[in-house]
């Protein structure tokens, strides 16, 4: 009987001790495969990029619509909103064209963390700092002395929406790229013609920041018509 | 062959153990000290690694042969380890998991925290394997040298002839 239990328990520790092996090496090739995984790139010329191209004329446009003395203006309204209208504009320029996103245009291979960069450079220096702060916020601050005339109230109930989706526009990406750490399997044929994590992250990003450019580019084509009017 | 990757893999089992210790103790330290909270509230973490020591300890001291001198045990344990350190790196050095960048402390908590249970679940499965296989050890009977059968032939004074060139020779045992 002693020896009976004495071979089952033999057979017992060797099987867990099989069982301990096959987990341990399961676990260690899941995480060998994250490990390359995260590290997956994706080489592409920024600079050739639709979206990177109309960013830069979108910035463009912005400039020469700025590109104006207040001394010149005799319109309905007041000029020292004009004044601090153009200020604020100049402001948002020196955030969309940061030299951050220029060494991120530098580089001919993206990954993850390159993506993770540009998202909060546009969420921090475009969204926040940009479009929020100086643009929405200063139309939001004259509302009441402006919003009886008739172009700033259409400007500004558009401004309301246009910041509202710039705003969310890329808050799911920014959660969805810290969930990296959780595993997730992809093969080359998925990666080609279903989902490319850099690179189809690294597009949503290009476009949310040239709709951002965009958005700008209306405040400052009205400011424009405003000051050239007769 | 056998005997000298034992004796590799029995060695290296005892420095991962140790470094695996390490980094658990080290992470679980920061992750409490981050939520404010006692390393005593997190003991159920290390005891696999208690317990695995103290028999580890055994092992040694009472020489149990089923465990020493069992390779494959010693290469699960190094594997086991390896495992632990692998992801305790990952924690604490891999950049490229985002939210690492998010905790102050630079190690990327959540990774760790999803691998605790495993952890849990394979050490505390060599602790039962150890235990059982110790359990199971049988001593070898000693061996007893077997007597030869005696031969019928006897052997005769007739000088062997031409034909045949066989002798024939009384065996004595």
């Amino acid at each position: 009987m002693k020896k009976f239990w004495k071979e089952y328990a033999n057979l017992i520790g060797k099987t867990v001790v099989g069982l301990v092996f096959a987990y341990a090496s399961f676990y260690l090739f899941l995480n060998c495969y994250h490990y390359q995984e995260v590290r997956e790139t994706y080489t592409y010329d920024m600079k050739e990029d639709v979206n990177y191209r109309q960013i830069q004329e979108n910035i463009a446009a912005i400039k020469n619509n700025i590109d104006f003395s207040i001394q010149d203006y005799e319109g309905p309204i007041d000029s020292y909103f004009i004044s601090g209208l153009q200020s604020r504009l100049n402001m948002c320029i020196q955030e969309l064209e940061n030299d951050q996103l220029k060494e991120i245009a530098e580089k001919k291979e993206f990954t993850l963390k390159d993506v993770n960069s540009l998202n909060n450079l546009y969420r921090s220096h475009v969204v926040n700092n940009c479009v929020v702060l100086q643009v929405t916020d200063y139309l939001s601050l004259s509302k009441e002395k402006l919003y009886s005339y008739g172009s700033y109230k259409e400007l500004y109930d558009a401004s309301l929406l246009e910041t509202k989706f710039i705003t969310q526009n890329t808050s799911y990406l920014s959660s969805q790229l810290q969930n990296n750490s959780s595993y997730y399997f992809n093969t080359t044929a998925s990666r080609n013609g279903v989902y490319h994590p850099v690179k189809d992250n690294l597009s949503i990003v290009l476009g949310a920041y040239e709709k951002a450019t965009e958005y700008v580019v209306q405040i400052s084509n009205w400011l424009q018509k405003e000051v050239a009017r007769p | 062959m056998t005997k000298v990757l034992n004796q590799i893999f029995s060695f290296l089992k005892y420095i991962l153990f140790l470094g695996a210790f390490g980094a658990c103790l080290y992470i679980m330290l920061n992750m409490n000290q981050r939520l404010s909270k006692s390393i005593f509230e997190s003991l159920q973490v290390f005891l696999p690694y208690i317990i695995l020591l103290f028999l580890f300890l055994f092992n040694l001291l009472f020489h149990h042969e089923n465990i020493n001198k069992n390779l494959f045990f010693h290469l699960s344990c190094c594997l086991v380890f390896s495992l632990i350190l692998f992801v305790s790196y990952r924690s604490i050095g891999d950049d490229f998991l985002i939210v690492k960048a998010s905790f102050a402390s630079g190690i990327n908590y959540n990774y760790y925290a999803d691998m605790i249970a495993p952890f849990q679940v394979m050490l505390y499965g060599l602790c039962l394997a150890d235990i059982c296989l110790v359990l199971a050890y049988q001593k070898p009977i000693a061996k007893r040298v077997e007597e030869k059968p005696v031969s019928n032939i006897k052997k005769t004074d007739k000088k062997p002839t031409n034909s045949s060139n066989f002798s024939q020779k009384k065996k004595k045992h």
